[in-house]
């Protein structure tokens, strides 16, 4: 289907006055809609293209025709492409949306010319309803390049959604995207980010500004969200204030992007694991750079580029086959930006809406995983270290963005799993694409020598909920029945359950109750300061004797005599916070590798329209000493990460100092 | 500790004595009128589409359906016989708060999360639009998913909903602090659309009266049982996977 060019206006006949947020068409009298008198292009949903993702459906109270689309895109989005006029011009889109949500989005593409890249704008509510159930959604105004021989469209996904009365009206001075070198770079307005070398239109990814007589209540009502559920004791005392007086800053707002981007900010500035943002603002970076980075030690290029106090190093782990730079394990990323890759990462909080941050302010391997994209959205250059296999390494060398190999889609991005290697004899992951979270993967180690009978398993999910369809259950039943020696390579853990956790600690160690979770922060005031061991305890008493809140880990006929276990960690949090947990200070079991995110909470989902969704973390576990345990990472009992010297080499510093302790420990059998 | 938790109880709004003070309640939101059998084909009106934040200090986490998505570890959970099931919605002018409502069909359950102070008592108010016209379709309730507070019930204020279709249900929790208190919904008859929950430290002393509502059956409270197990194995701790970019 493509929506037709007006050749002429319509003729409104009354204005409902509802507010001062734009709204769309117009209504007379009786209820009947209209389009707007200015609208260059409009849809009436009277027939359709033979898309299977809408239908066309007679309806008495449809908008506007008689007809109506039904949107259910279970396999696949209705698209509805757009023909504009070929001049540059500003216009906001609109339609109305009726039983359900929909996820609505313009989509304005243009040629490989050199000019500004393509966009797209989401539409969200504006408050117009009727009483048959319709409400109105709009785009912010966009400034559109006809003259580009641009391509343009609207995408909707939805399930049972009714759509109609599309138009798109002129709105707003057109304005081309301007190109932009950094994060605060004064060139972009109030109302742009620079993102990816060009001014990004904020409005068009969120909700617009609230109405001035709206705008404090729902500050208040944000702030209160936070106050009332956010966090557990540690979280709560020293990252709440700094969110809510990021979130007093909205009152100010000029723009819908200064609005909700102080929401993301607030949420940013928990510096939780759990808390994060999907969705509406997402910006395709520049280049390509299909590199995966672990925090590292730099051992063979310190005299080159100093170590920082701060922060580990950051090293190439593994890299995709080709449009790599040439980069390989073992280079070294000194700096982004002229900083430490890390501290360049802090720097984005006001434009990166993916930030991700771990509980423990000691635990940076989460922006060291994302670093990839954030060098291609938000750098400007960076800094590296080549070393060769002989232990030379090249001086220092700048690359600046723009020299990035194009990406013409044929690049292969490996999944970015903190593992330099893999060591399974057999069925591993693939070494390639890392593909380790079809996982878990089990089997006798390559390095076991005959009689060792030394097993590992590889994993990223903590997940179990059903104990029939348990995907651990035969990697330890293996095991209890052939291991001699175990090494559980989980240096990518998402979590998932509790319950999970515990059944993954049972094989390890004998039974015992490490604490409860306290369910969700549920009582307004609960961790204020001054937050008593007493209170702890009290909550403790409340929590361990209910059925899945109680951490029980172990088991009494847990594996503890014969089969020393090294559990490597780098980059876990959640239930892969409390699967460590369970596992330290044991003789049998060590940990090696990286503090734990320290993530020890559930967290509550909110989902609004246009895909904007975010999490607040909420919850602590709490020991039997009353003391609360989210905010602190579990340590590993050898704190290692990966040397340039062995990653040059193709050796896997952790695992191998691991597998050492399996063979030579004392005390452990 | 645990007796003393133990100590829950609800009482009707109508059911509390009368020299005591009442707890405000939030005030109406314009509303958008159905239009008359003969008039108008439809009404237009104005809401804040994130829903009533004019009660700035609503301790549900989302009493409007304005934040909550349709399945997920959400403000508001809809469940079935087999587990959590999809939340379903109606829109606009339909709903009593912002663009969106939950809608309710015979079979679930709904669960909504408030939080209460450390000390006194809430007041819990919600709306339902039941399609038959009986306010007895939904019953309503306050409860403790770690099960250690007695469940309660909130008392519909009539037996028929008012003009614009809309039943109120209502009632004072206590005891709550430390616990994980939800409304918990049943529907006994048709669809009924829900909206505009609110839940408000009830100001000055409340007193409960001689008469109380009816507590909830042993098989109500064996299903909000099961439900609050599987909230317990189900619950998230961890991100999707490939959270990153």
């Amino acid at each position: 289907m493509r929506a037709s060019l007006l050749l002429g206006p319509v003729v409104a006949t009354f204005f409902v006055a509802v507010s001062g947020v734009a709204h769309a068409g117009t209504f007379d009298v009786d209820g009947r809609f209209s389009f707007d008198t200015r609208a260059i292009l409009r849809e009436t949903f009277v027939s359709n293209d033979a898309q299977k993702a809408m239908t066309i459906v007679d309806a008495a109270d449809a908008l506007e025709g008689g007809t109506l689309g039904l949107v259910d895109t279970t396999s696949s989005s209705y698209t509805l492409a757009l023909n504009l006029p070929k001049t540059d011009a500003s216009y906001r889109a609109r339609m109305f949306l009726r039983k359900n949500r929909a996820v609505v989005t313009l989509s304005v593409g243009y040629p490989a010319d050199g000019g500004s890249p393509g966009f797209f704008a989401r539409f969200y509510p504006t408050g117009v309803v009727t009483s048959d159930g319709w409400y109105e959604v709009v785009t912010a105004p966009f400034s559109f390049q006809g003259s580009r021989a641009a391509t343009t469209s609207v995408n909707v996904s939805g399930n049972g959604v009714e759509i109609d009365a599309f138009e798109i009206v002129p709105e707003g001075a057109f304005r081309a995207l301007s190109a932009c070198i950094g994060v605060g770079d004064p060139v972009c307005r109030g109302n742009e980010a620079c993102m990816s070398g060009w001014c990004r239109d904020g409005n068009l990814f969120l909700p617009p500004l609230p109405p001035p007589s709206e705008m404090d209540d729902v500050v208040t009502y944000f702030e209160n969200r936070f106050r009332f559920f956010f966090g557990g004791r540690a979280s709560r005392e020293t990252r709440l204030p700094i969110a809510i007086a990021t979130l007093e800053e909205m009152r100010k707002a000029g723009s819908g992007w200064e609005f909700w981007n102080g929401l993301g900010m607030g949420l940013r500035r928990l510096h939780d694991w759990h808390t994060t943002i999907n969705g509406p603002v997402s910006v395709g970076g520049r280049g390509a750079l299909p590199v995966c980075f672990v925090e590292g030690d730099g051992d063979l290029s310190h005299g080159l580029a100093p170590a920082d106090p701060s922060y580990a190093d950051v090293l190439v782990s593994h890299v995709g086959p080709s449009k790599n730079l040439g980069l390989k394990a073992g280079d070294r990323l000194v700096a982004v930006n002229g900083m430490h890759p890390i501290a360049f990462s802090e720097t984005l909080e006001s434009v990166d809406w993916g930030m991700w941050r771990a509980d423990d302010p000691r635990v940076h391997a989460e922006p060291v995983e994302r670093m990839s994209g954030l060098i291609r959205r938000f750098a400007r250059n960076f800094t590296i270290v080549r070393c060769a296999s002989d232990g030379t390494c090249s001086a220092p060398e700048v690359i600046d963005i723009a020299n990035l190999p194009v990406d013409d889609g044929t690049v292969q991005s490996p999944y970015c799993d903190h593992r330099p290697g893999y060591h399974l004899s057999a069925n591993g992951p693939n070494p390639l694409t890392h593909d380790t979270y079809n996982g878990p993967f089990h089997g006798l180690l390559a390095d076991s020598q005959s009689g060792e009978n030394l097993y590992g398993m590889i994993w990223d999910d903590v997940y179990l909920t059903d104990p029939n369809q348990n995907p651990y259950a035969e990697s330890m039943d293996e095991f209890r029945a052939k291991a001699s020696g175990v090494i559980l390579d989980h240096r990518l853990g998402n979590g998932g359950t509790a319950y999970a956790a515990e059944y993954l600690t049972s094989l390890f160690r004998t039974p015992k109750l490490l604490g409860a979770s306290t369910g969700f922060h549920l009582t307004t005031s609960l961790y204020d300061a001054p937050f008593t061991p007493a209170q702890g305890l009290d909550l403790f008493q409340i929590y361990s004797p209910v059925g899945g809140d109680a951490y029980n880990v172990g088991d009494g006929s847990a594996k503890v005599n014969d089969m020393p276990t090294a559990l490597l960690l780098a980059r876990d949090g959640s239930a892969s916070d409390w699967f460590p947990l369970g596992m330290v200070d044991l003789p049998n079991v060590r940990v090696f590798g990286r503090r734990t995110a320290g993530a020890f909470s559930s967290f509550i989902e909110f989902d609004y329209f246009g895909q904007f969704s975010w999490r607040l973390a909420s919850g602590d576990l709490v020991h039997p000493d009353g003391s609360t345990q989210l905010g602190t990472g579990v340590p590993p009992a050898e704190d290692l990460v990966p040397k340039q010297s062995d990653l040059v080499q193709g050796k896997d510093t952790v695992y191998l100092r691991a597998l050492d302790w399996i063979r030579t420990c004392t005390g452990c059998r | 500790m645990r007796a003393l938790l133990c100590m829950v109880a609800v009482c009707t709004l109508v059911a509390c004595s009368t020299d005591e003070p009442k707890p405000a309640l939030p005030a109406p939101l314009p509303t958008v009128d159905p239009p008359p059998a003969a008039g108008p084909i439809r009404t237009v009106g104005y809401r804040n589409p994130l829903g009533n934040t004019r009660v700035v200090d609503n301790l549900m986490v989302d009493g409007d359906f304005e934040l909550t998505g349709r399945t997920g570890q959400m403000p508001w959970q809809a469940f079935d016989k087999n587990g959590q099931a999809t939340l379903t919605y109606d829109t606009g002018g339909r709903c009593r708060s912002g663009v969106r409502c939950g809608s309710f069909i015979k079979g679930q359950n709904l669960v909504g999360y408030f939080a209460v102070p450390d000390t006194g008592n809430v007041v819990v108010t919600l709306y339902g639009k039941p399609d038959t016209g009986k306010c007895s379709d939904l019953h309503a309730y306050v409860y403790d998913l770690a099960g250690i507070a007695s469940a309660s019930s909130l008392v519909q204020a009539a037996a028929t909903p008012d003009a614009t279709g809309w039943c109120t249900y209502s009632g004072v929790a206590k005891g709550l602090a430390k616990l994980e208190p939800v409304i918990y919904l049943d529907n006994v008859g048709g669809r009924v659309l829900v909206d505009e929950a609110v839940a408000l430290p009830a100001s000055g002393k409340l007193m409960l009266d001689a008469v109380q509502p009816p507590p909830p059956d042993g098989a109500t409270l064996a299903r909000a049982h099961d439900i609050a197990e599987w909230i317990r194995r189900n619950r998230p701790y961890g991100v999707s996977p490939r959270h990153a970019d």
